[in-house]
């Protein structure tokens, strides 16, 4: 799986998340440091690797809002790679 | 998780303290009548307005109607002070020697009857927020709580007022059912939302999801018992009642569990 495909998955997963908790989601993504986001979420940019920086997206909200965040970033992920027409099982993307 | 420390915070804080040692003072002299206790509703009308502006004022922090927490908190504060204009429409029948208890009346039509429906839409999003749709499969204590507190609050209900019953008021008739049922629904959503946030929120919000619940409780606990007390058939209540020291302190665990519903350090 390309990068681009896990920069879907983040920005379906930071999408989730606002709908819960608004622009947190924004800021608390830019503070994992593996992940550029801005402020509209127009554009994603992954400094590292794309699965290691969506794991650790997903670890930063789990932190803070527990289990619930990782199942909401479990759908979102789901949600990006059919929009990708990926057959890919979520487990072997998400940690 | 650390509370902001903002001047309407502290201010609310404060208030909440002086109006509990004003109560005090008040039943310590067994006065059950009169302008002080008059006041004193007012003064505690005046802390839910504070209330509510800051529970609206924190749903900043959450993009304001942009989220589902911040739909939440927007909804409480407009509860809490929506509550409070039932406060001033009371004094106002108070002060302009109308009546000394106007229950029920246009305080009821037009704000304390508002508290529930508005804090039933602020748990229902809050619900969401928590992770219904997946704690639900788990959450086995959440389930019995949604189904079984109503159940029972409305038995209790029935139970309670099976033998009180003001003939040709109807009005009261319904305002008695509305405030527990209503309040015994809110109730059951809110005990669900303690199960879901212990499995589901990571414990960040949780001081602040205890507080706004116990807030909720407490205001169940004071309409059960103001409208037994104020029914004319008991005739028990007076302005500065216990139960109106239970009504502050409901407003004011609503209003600092807003408050406290942040990540600010």
């Amino acid at each position: 799986m390309n990068d681009n495909i896990y920069i879907d998955c983040i920005k379906e997963i930071i999408h989730s998340q606002m709908a819960i908790i608004g622009p947190m989601a924004i800021s608390q993504a830019n503070l994992s440091h593996d992940i550029i986001v801005d402020p509209n979420l127009t554009e994603v940019k992954v400094t590292t690797n794309g699965k290691q920086a969506l794991n650790k997206l997903i670890n930063t909200y789990a932190e803070l809002f527990g289990h619930i965040s990782v199942e909401v970033s479990r759908e979102a992920v789901g949600k990006a790679l059919k929009k990708n027409n990926i057959q890919e099982d979520i487990s072997n993307i998400i940690e | 998780m650390k509370r902001s420390s903002s001047l309407l915070n502290w201010v609310l804080d404060i208030g909440f303290l002086s109006i509990g040692m004003w109560w005090v003072t008040i039943t310590a002299r067994n006065q059950t009548s009169g302008v002080e206790n008059y006041y004193f509703n007012l003064a505690y009308a005046f802390l839910g307005t504070l209330g509510g502006i800051i529970a609206i004022a924190h749903s900043k922090e959450w993009g304001w109607w942009r989220s589902l927490y911040g739909k939440a908190l927007i909804s409480f504060g407009v509860a809490v002070a929506w509550w409070s204009l039932g406060g001033y429409i009371w004094a106002y029948y108070n002060f302009t020697g109308q009546s000394d208890i106007p229950f029920p009346s246009n305080a009821d039509h037009f704000g304390f009857a508002w508290f529930y429906p508005l804090t039933f839409i602020g748990m229902v999003f809050l619900v969401k927020g928590l992770g219904f749709k997946y704690a639900w499969k788990k959450s086995k204590f959440g389930k019995i709580a949604l189904i079984a507190i109503p159940i029972l609050a409305t038995f209790a209900t029935f139970y309670i007022y099976k033998d009180i019953r003001v003939e040709g008021s109807s009005l009261l008739n319904f305002y008695k059912y509305f405030y527990n049922i209503g309040g015994s629904l809110t109730l059951a959503a809110s005990i669900t939302i303690l199960f879901l946030s212990k499995y589901f929120s990571g414990g960040k919000l949780r001081p602040a999801i205890v507080c706004i619940v116990l807030g909720v409780v407490i205001q169940y606990i004071a309409d059960v018992t103001f409208t037994y007390r104020a029914n004319p058939q008991i005739a028990l209540y007076y302005n500065a009642d216990y139960t109106d020291m239970l009504y502050a302190t409901s407003l004011y665990l609503v209003s600092a569990g807003a408050s406290l519903f942040t990540l600010k350090k």
